[in-house]
């Protein structure tokens, strides 16, 4: 690529070249190759770029039949292996990003000394150069495969909330259901300063979107959206400072962003107290900020809601709510000795059933209401809320972003992909039950409704099922 | 989501230990990013 430079720069381009080893070596390598000061050199010990470009590792590759081959022609190019230092078993790939971040090559190798094709790269760099797609389908064997082994691995529940059970349903995913672009679509998500909601705010603002991060800190909220910007280039990202759990502020904050359609809600923000808490307004925490909050503000937001052609509303449940069945006998834990971790799986059974009541009361209307659980992810909220869980299952939690992965896909999928009420899991429809004593009646969902409505001072009157 | 997204969030240092963030590699120009081996 070296004797390439000048075709890159004539180009406008700039040519970067990161390393696995510390800088010491970078320096070796910079006077070696007698690089100039326009190429830049960085380090990356940790290996953090090499992954988020989705680059090769392994030790097969260092195997290949072609080695030899490939090491011949790095001799007669000049180049001379010396000491090595950094990660043996990485390799290397070559990425064109154009301003606005379009990719236009993509070049993984495959093996040692599998350079990018330099006539590629060049031709990367026209401006007319087509922006690739970001990722391709598994063959239909490979998917048949992995169907196969969720079967026999789902039921462990282990083995499919855990960040391999995402690898092995992501081969079943369609990629084009993601590679759209969401621009002119208004978005909403709650809790979205770390974790699955800044995640999901982040795939959102990236397809093009109109973000409000909905954030009960304001200091926390701004780093997000900043942040955002940032990586996304996207400005029309926006921060509205609410605490669901509050419903004062819910009605306020709910009856100022219903001023315009809304295409997407995703209920995210959730608490997981110790000890049990009241609201200022003598709610219990858990149940004002997963079930009656949320309740609220989507009833303050369903004029803007039915205002927009294809409109989704997300609840991120949790896998917990399967061991609990709805119960409206003490919902807000006022009889029972208080225990944080029930009272969270409880709220989050009641979301699943508030998802369907939902879906119900918004049929024939363009809204689609749906239920999700994102696996177990390693978030800043189970990191402070379940810190010995953490500690046991750190090494096979998922990234943020594969628990946001279903929450994007239910927001920006294609809407015949999704059946209204529905509860999801890596982008498929699951049972809400596992176990017969969970399942609970319509009529037992209408109390619920009932019990909401009349605490958070429902104005409407029961409609005709079908009319919005 | 993008790969140019998912670097955009990564700084890294120089040779001579500047950090710098990956989004500003293509902010202003289209930028050829090799990833190597390793140095050596």
């Amino acid at each position: 690529m070296r004797d390439r430079l000048p075709e890159i720069r004539a180009a406008g381009a700039e040519l970067t070249i990161i390393g696995s080893g510390s800088a010491e070596f970078a320096r070796a390598l910079r006077a070696e190759l007698g690089l100039g000061d326009d190429v830049r050199l960085l380090v990356d010990p940790e290996l953090r770029s090499y992954r988020a470009a989705e680059l090769r590792r392994g030790r097969s590759e260092l195997l290949s039949p072609r080695l030899g081959a490939n090491a011949l022609r790095a001799l007669r190019s000049g180049f001379r292996q010396g000491a090595v230092e950094g990660d043996p078993f990485q390799l290397g790939g070559v990425l064109v990003i154009r301003p606005g971040g379009a990719l236009t090559l993509r070049h993984v190798s495959r093996e040692a000394g599998d350079p990018a094709p330099l006539d590629d790269v060049i031709a990367a760099l026209a401006p007319s150069a087509p922006e690739l797609p970001e990722a391709s389908a598994p063959s239909p064997r490979v998917r048949r495969v992995a169907a196969a082994l969720s079967r026999v691995l789902d039921p462990t529940v282990v083995l499919s909330f855990d960040r391999s059970g995402f690898a092995r349903h992501a081969l079943g995913f369609a990629p084009d259901d993601l590679a759209t672009e969401l621009g002119g679509r208004r978005c909403l998500v709650t809790g979205a300063n770390s974790g699955i909601g800044f995640e999901t705010a982040l795939a959102l603002a990236d397809r093009g979107a109109e973000v409000v991060l909905l954030c009960r800190n304001q200091e926390r909220g701004r780093a997000a959206r900043d942040a955002i910007r940032e990586r996304t280039a996207n400005r029309r990202v926006s921060l509205e400072v609410l605490d669901v759990s509050n419903l004062a502020a819910v009605r306020a904050v709910g009856a100022r962003l219903a001023q315009s359609p809304l295409d997407v809600l995703v209920h995210n923000a959730g608490v997981l107290p110790d000890a049990r808490e009241e609201t200022a307004e003598g709610l219990e925490l858990t149940f004002a900020t997963h079930v009656a909050g949320p309740h609220l503000l989507t009833q303050r937001l369903r004029p803007a809601l039915l205002r927009s052609p294809d409109a989704r509303v997300v609840w991120v449940s949790s896998g917990g709510m399967y061991t609990r069945r709805l119960s409206l006998a003490d919902p807000q834990w006022r009889t029972r000795r208080y225990d944080g971790v029930l009272a969270y799986a409880e709220t989050k059974r009641m979301q699943v059933a508030l998802a369907q009541r939902w879906a119900r009361e918004l049929r024939g209307t363009p809204v689609c209401v749906v239920s999700m659980h994102p696996g177990w992810a390693d978030t800043p909220a189970v990191a402070s809320s379940l810190p010995h869980f953490r500690r046991v299952a750190e090494a096979i939690l998922r990234t943020p972003a594969q628990g946001a992965d279903t929450v994007v896909w239910l927001a920006a999928a294609p809407r015949e992909k999704l059946e209204p009420g529905r509860f999801y899991f890596d982008r498929a429809p699951r049972s809400e039950h596992w176990l017969p004593r969970t399942r609970e009646s319509a009529g037992e969902r209408a109390a619920l409704w009932r019990t909401l409505e009349k605490l958070t001072g429902g104005e409407r009157k029961p409609r005709k099922r079908g009319t919005p | 989501m993008k790969a140019s997204t998912r670097l955009a969030s990564i700084t890294l240092d120089s040779e001579e230990g500047a950090p710098l963030s990956l989004a500003a590699l293509w902010r202003e120009q289209p930028a050829v990013i090799a990833w190597v081996r390793h140095f050596g």
